[in-house]
């Protein structure tokens, strides 16, 4: 486990800064503000997959595959919708706890771009994400026995528990232009849950969407986005 | 350059924030159902003999003086539990015992991943034996009283022992 959050928190390292460097190389360009110019309404229409939860999904216990759809409305405003598949498969090393779950969720929301000149290669953005999930999940661990009585056991196997969750997030993000219609750009959010369900057995571990669930946390993602 | 040092320590900022994890285990996970000794008015009574109360075979309270109240654990998966308690005055040799069954339904508690986990407790019926005291036996249970059912990390008093006591 001390293994898979070293990983998880040097590709994270890795990937922003990537994020920097691409960003980087295009602030010498076109730095001035392109003042009087004229945009169209919808400037242009993005598609993008967030490729560091893909990474994470295969080498960590969980992770998210996910991807969404962005509108450009003249530079400024940014409306998107996040969708995906949040997956965990773990076992605990020392409980010997086993959580597996795997459910659809979707977030809502829109950026809004700092950057003066609209029409620049580089984005920086802030914004607002809600987002929500309902799921199931399965949780079983080896039975303990009972101290003091010698035939009673703690039993622990349980499938299919209900949850569902909303949250909202706050994000700041970099994005810039590589090539023609391919750009990059990372994202760091922070969440903050706003309902979940909790049962008799307690609440969920893992939130597909939203990730550990804690009342907030910060994670972060870096898109691969496709403008047309 | 200043802009992107300052991205650079922000980013890496956020990346320690993302891999920091804290755990929300309870300071204390033994669950255990808090009783309390009382006479007849409803004042606090402190037993002076030696309490012991055990279980089937097992001992799971032994030769508590002067105690006005235990904390007993339950079992994980039994829908009662038999607790026998022995009570041994100053000199004697052989002790008086009360016995008091607990109906109960029990129910496995989740917490993280990372937290032992347990098995919380709900408190349904309680019967209990008579005995009279004498001049030797001085503290006879006379009544067993249900004040929270929920047996679970909070400390909050579930049964009340009103005592007979002998004058």
């Amino acid at each position: 486990m001390m293994k898979r959050k070293i990983f998880r928190y040097i590709f994270l390292c890795i990937i922003e800064m990537a994020g920097i460097v691409a960003t980087h190389a295009q602030s010498h360009k076109h730095s001035e503000a392109v003042i009087g110019d004229t945009v169209d309404f919808i400037m242009e229409k993005q598609v993008f997959v967030n490729a560091a939860g893909i990474v994470l999904w295969q080498f960590s216990d969980y992770g998210e595959i996910e991807g969404g759809l962005r509108l450009n409305i003249k530079g400024k405003y940014f409306p998107t919708v996040e969708a995906g598949l949040g997956v965990c498969d773990k076992t605990h090393d020392e409980t010997d706890i086993h959580y597996k779950t795997s459910a659809p969720f979707l977030r809502i929301g829109c950026d809004y771009n700092f950057m003066k000149n609209r029409k620049s290669p580089n984005r920086i953005f802030g914004g607002l994400r809600f987002g929500f999930t309902s799921f199931k999940y399965d949780m079983d661990a080896p039975p303990l026995d009972d101290p003091y009585w010698n035939d009673s056991q703690l039993d622990f196997n349980f499938r299919k528990v209900k949850g569902n969750a909303s949250w909202c997030e706050f994000v700041f993000g970099l994005e810039t232009k590589i090539w023609q219609h391919l750009r990059l750009g990372w994202t760091a959010r922070y969440k903050r849950r706003l309902s979940h369900k909790t049962t008799d057995l307690g609440k969920a571990w893992y939130v597909p969407g939203y990730g550990e669930n804690n009342g907030h946390l910060f994670t972060g993602t870096f898109n691969v986005v496709f403008s047309f | 350059m200043k802009h992107t040092l300052l991205n650079t320590i922000l980013l890496l900022f956020v990346a320690v924030l993302m891999s920091c994890g804290s755990s929300d285990c309870p300071l204390t996970n033994t669950v255990m159902q808090k009783v309390g000794f009382y006479n007849f008015d409803g004042s606090q009574l402190t037993v002076d003999d030696t309490l012991t109360v055990m279980v089937s075979d097992s001992v799971i309270l032994n030769r508590l003086t002067g105690g006005t109240s235990v904390r007993l654990p339950m079992s994980y998966s039994a829908p009662a539990d038999t607790l026998v308690f022995c009570f041994t005055p100053t000199g004697a040799t052989m002790p008086a015992t009360d016995t008091i069954v607990i109906n109960k339904t029990n129910t496995p508690h989740f917490v993280s991943l990372d937290c032992a986990r347990s098995m919380f407790h709900t408190i349904t019926a309680v019967s209990w034996s008579r005995r009279s005291p004498n001049d030797t036996y001085t503290y006879a249970i006379d009544s067993v009283a249900l004040i929270n059912p929920e047996v679970n990390y909070d400390e909050k008093e579930n049964l009340q022992i009103y005592f007979s006591v002998y004058h």
